[in-house]
């Protein structure tokens, strides 16, 4: 499941040293954006994760310069693009499509007439425009909605017309800006499919803005933690969520892997309440039989999960354990040794 | 009294009716041309996607504001050189066309300027971001977007302009308001001064009927 790695690795988009601050007529300016130096790899899904108010929007808006940086340097290509103006900014932005939270169509156009729109923006062969629509529509598979207005049509489906018309001009690189954010689990799971799917077609690089660690944990290939307006931690996806560092970054996985410990368990003496987490092959091992088997130890399981990032499994698991001093104490050891990280829990962090 | 009534009604009437129509027609065109170039002008300078610039913005804005703050009847007065400059003579409803125009300019201009700040930011940004051009972001959002208020915009407009007309009497522009006043009310013809009123109440209402018959049409 891994995805690039048939693919050399090109740098498309590097953001250099960005900041970007928005006077206040009073008061201190915002520093929505604060020294963010970013690479991003051709044909990579790059997801930006954060809480909202953390700036991953405004970052996004800088690489199509729908904000220009206050200071710094965008380089798509190796092509620096931070002073285009006019003529070479629409170049430019028709080589990056854009998705939206909330779908952004013209309300007052057919979604033929959306999807025509772009294809105009870049002075596309007017007899080719009809054929071109016909095809991008059938791409998204909306082919019959093409007369509908986007107040006919559920949030899924717009969200798909969006994609259809960003992807018009074929462009290089897709930006979502919490693209998935207004949409249902649901239909949240499709439209990530439509996006993996044109990824690995076109190999489309994406750059995708969400607070979702769902969608996270599903699409990107490497993820961005951003805090008040600074770059955390970067790592590839199933790294980020087996060994966050950040703070910031342990609260948004926690969100995905998370264990309820009950409050009314009593650890009482001789036993230890144990959280267990194991990552990678380790995950497929009989790891709990084992150690019942080897030690002589009873063991009750309290709460588990296991989560599949890329086709990695990660699993959390807390168990109760009881049994003579020295026969836990192997016990510990041994899950020490075979599994990715132990917690002793202490009664107090359960209140 | 009723027969002098109609004979009144029938000397002056579709006269006054065409003198009226007449002026909304000039100035609603007016308003029409230029009253939306600069409303959107007015839109687009203030719009930081689109050409944001304070000083033009300014200027244009305070130009509207200078005509919207003189009252319309000191608006007739004031213009009567520019008047004579423009077509020639200062009375008949040629010529209270000119400031009726003025009037409407900058009355439609703020109107327009509004529907178009009615206009979902994000539908305007994703436009921006397609890397389209001005020209194509104006014609294909832009009065795409704002389409049903535009239109009842001229509504209001065209409502008022009919307000307005009857003080053309003023400058001897004529029409509906104006004989109301000469006959209606110096010269105490009640049944005169009821039937203008009547007439003027129902060309409003019908204008404002289909406006908005038209402004429901494009809702989408």
């Amino acid at each position: 499941m891994q995805r690039n790695n048939q693919e050399v690795k090109t740098p498309l988009i590097s953001l250099n040293s960005i900041d970007v601050t928005f006077p206040l007529p009073s008061g201190p300016a915002i520093h929505a954006v604060s020294d963010v130096n970013l690479t991003i790899q051709k044909g990579e899904i790059f997801g930006i994760v954060g809480l909202s108010g953390a700036g991953k929007s405004t970052l996004a808006r800088v690489i199509n310069l729908l904000q220009k940086p206050t200071k710094g340097s965008v380089e798509i290509n190796g092509v620096p693009v931070t002073h285009y103006t006019g003529a070479k900014r629409e170049k430019l932005r028709q080589n990056i499509g854009m998705i939206f939270q909330h779908f952004n169509l013209i309300s007052g156009s057919s979604v033929a007439k959306n999807i025509e729109f772009n294809l105009r923006a870049s002075g596309y062969d007017t007899e080719k425009i009809q054929g071109r629509v016909t095809e991008l529509l059938s791409l998204v598979g909306l082919s019959d909605r093409s007369h509908a207005y986007p107040s006919q049509l559920s949030g899924g489906q717009k969200q798909r017309v969006a994609i259809a018309r960003a992807l018009a001009n074929n462009p290089e690189i897709l930006i979502c800006d919490e693209a998935t954010s207004a949409l249902d689990p649901e239909t949240t799971n499709e439209i990530v499919g439509i996006l993996r799917s044109i990824n690995q077609e076109f190999h489309i690089t994406i750059v995708f803005i969400t607070h979702q660690m769902e969608v996270a944990k599903k699409l990107f290939d490497r993820i961005a933690v951003m805090d008040a307006g600074h770059i955390v931690e970067i790592n590839d996806t199933y790294t980020l969520f087996t060994e966050p560092k950040h703070i910031c970054s342990q609260r948004l996985v926690e969100r995905i892997i998370d264990v309820e410990i009950p409050e009314e368990l009593v650890v009482k003496d001789g036993e230890v309440l144990l959280k267990i987490t194991y990552t990678g092959q380790k995950a497929y091992n009989p790891i709990i039989a084992t150690v019942v088997r080897l030690f002589a130890i009873d063991l009750s399981i309290v709460n588990g999960q296991i989560e599949y990032i890329n086709g990695k499994p990660i699993g959390v698991l807390v168990v109760l354990i009881s049994g003579d001093q020295e026969k836990r104490a192997l016990a510990l050891q041994y899950l020490q040794e075979n599994t990715s990280k132990i917690e002793v829990i202490q009664k107090e962090q359960l209140v | 009294m009723i027969e002098n009534t109609l004979s009144l009604l029938q000397q002056y009437l579709l006269k006054a009716t065409a003198e009226t129509f007449e002026m909304v027609l000039i100035s609603l065109i007016a308003a029409l041309a230029i009253g939306t170039a600069l409303g959107l002008f007015l839109f687009l300078t203030k719009t930081p996607l689109l050409i944001e610039n304070k000083v033009l913005n300014s200027i244009a804005g305070g130009l509207v504001n200078l005509i919207r703050s003189i009252p319309f009847i000191i608006l007739l007065v004031v213009l009567i050189p520019l008047t004579k400059l423009i077509v020639g003579t200062t009375i008949g409803p040629l010529a209270a066309s000119v400031p009726l125009s003025f009037c409407a300019i900058a009355f439609h201009a703020r109107l327009v300027e509004s529907s178009f700040s009615e206009i979902d930011r994000g539908v305007i940004e994703s436009s921006v971001a397609t890397g389209a051009p001005l020209s194509l972001i104006i014609t294909k959002v832009l009065f795409v977007e704002a389409r049903p208020s535009l239109v009842r915009a001229i509504t209001v407009t065209l409502v008022s302009l009919i307000g307005y007309s009857a003080m053309a009497g003023i400058v001897g522009g004529g029409g509906i308001g104006d004989l109301a006043i000469q006959f209606g009310y110096y010269r105490y013809e009640t049944g005169v001064m009821v039937v203008t009123v009547i007439l003027l109440v129902v060309i409003v209402q019908f204008a404002q009927i289909l406006g908005d018959k038209i402004a429901n049409h494009f809702v989408r």
